[in-house]
């Protein structure tokens, strides 16, 4: 296993501007102007309440393994998604991207999971605002042809 | 023919049909908003309000998407964009000097993230995902996932007890006009808000309950005063979203953070 950071800064930083309505603040804990890939195995999934949480395994480039911590939404969130207990699985090799800790430590806030197929376990999040962006287009469908 | 059974009998059910008919006429005495609720519909006004929205970033929201220029921003960034006008042009305006001092507070101070402490009342009624509702005869209970919280509003309005202290989600009475269930709380003690503001004990709030005519939508409209922190009521909305399916999980796992940074110290 590999380990990959990618960094994006600049722009991205001002798109996410630290929102004081977040249900539970995860930007005192996590930059959420900056995300970082990782790859490794899932040793355990947490699927609690208020946060769900998947522990992995992960290599970095000096071959170390180092146990890295992703927090998400938790139980009342992701089941209105449909996601369960099982939706993660240990031993599962996932590659997961995120917000990192303001510390460094060895830490991300989930925003995306692809599995060793190439699949996405989307958050409900990411589900809801497809659904949202479906229904802009057919606005500005219907306002191109108004005009 | 043995008539004395037959008679009974017709007895019997003229009973069961008062009691049936009785028992009808009790429950349309109330709308029914019993039941589990959760995320509102999928729909992007709907979207606005699962936390909280009022009309002016509503309005403003629909400025951003009618204009072309915003065409290919994410839908979300334009979202935020009416969180940040709403906090702008509504909240801040109608904060005291008092309330001003420390506003926005930093979400590293919210001692629900500091100390897993449960919400308080200003925040609760808004939380986001499940709200289960149940009436009786004498009151409603309210049930909420985030942090589990459970309120009971009392329909017999009854004044609360001489010696009760401000708490967590204060002290509800309630009655039905017409289709709207319409809850006044008081004895809220002192916490925060989820636009950024403190509010005092001396906060009040009056809630309005209606379902859409579709049954698919529970709809909220409060009014909140409190003259230590706003200068004028604010009245906010909210939708949820009929649920029946969907359950409220165990709250058995908040940590106290190990790590974190405040505001200032950030870059």
């Amino acid at each position: 296993m590999k380990l990959q950071q990618t960094v994006f800064l600049g722009l991205i930083t001002l798109l996410f501007a630290e929102s004081i309505y977040s249900h539970h603040a995860r930007t005192p804990v996590y930059d959420a102007g900056r995300s970082v890939t990782v790859e490794g195995l899932v040793t355990e999934f947490r699927f609690f309440n208020p946060h769900a949480e998947i522990s992995l395994d992960v290599t970095d480039d000096a071959g170390n393994l180092v146990k890295w911590s992703i927090e998400m939404a938790g139980r009342l969130n992701l089941t209105v998604g449909g996601w369960t207990g099982d939706s993660v699985m240990v031993g599962e090799r996932v590659v997961i991207t995120g917000n990192p800790t303001h510390t460094g430590s060895p830490g991300l806030w989930l925003e995306h999971l692809i599995r060793a197929d190439g699949s996405e376990l989307l958050l409900p999040g990411a589900v809801r605002s497809n659904a949202l962006e479906e229904e802009r287009r057919r606005r500005i469908e219907e306002r191109e042809q108004r005009n | 023919m043995n008539r004395t059974p037959f008679f009974l009998s017709v007895a019997i059910i003229q009973s069961l049909l008062l009691c049936i008919s009785a028992t009808v006429q009790a429950q349309s005495d109330y709308p029914d908003l019993n039941g589990m609720w959760s995320d509102p519909p999928l729909t992007i006004a709907d979207s606005q309000c699962s936390l909280f929205c009022t009309d002016v970033s509503l309005s403003y929201l629909d400025e951003l998407l009618d204009d072309p220029a915003n065409d290919d921003r994410p839908l979300a960034e334009l979202q935020r964009a009416a969180g940040r006008y709403q906090r702008e042009q509504y909240f801040h305006p109608r904060l005291t000097a008092a309330a001003l001092e420390n506003y926005p507070r930093d979400p590293a101070d919210d001692p629900g993230f500091l100390r897993c402490e449960p919400w308080g009342f200003a925040k609760e009624i808004f939380s986001p995902h499940q709200l289960e509702l149940r009436h009786y005869d004498d009151r409603v209970e309210m049930r909420y996932g985030e942090w589990e919280a459970r309120r009971t509003v009392y329909l017999d309005g009854r004044a609360a007890p001489d010696d009760y202290l401000p708490s967590l989600l204060g002290w509800s009475i309630g009655h039905y006009e017409g289709d709207t269930l319409v809850i006044e709380t008081s004895s809220v003690r002192g916490n925060l808000t989820f636009w950024g503001a403190e509010h005092s004990d001396q906060l009040t709030a009056v809630e309005r309950y209606t379902r859409s005519d579709d049954g698919e939508r529970l709809f909220l409209s409060v009014t909140l005063e409190d003259p230590w922190s706003l200068k004028q009521p604010v009245m906010l909305k909210k939708i949820w979203g009929w649920a029946p399916d969907q359950e409220i999980s165990a709250y058995e796992d908040c940590k106290p953070p190990t790590e974190f940074s405040r505001r200032e110290d950030r870059p």
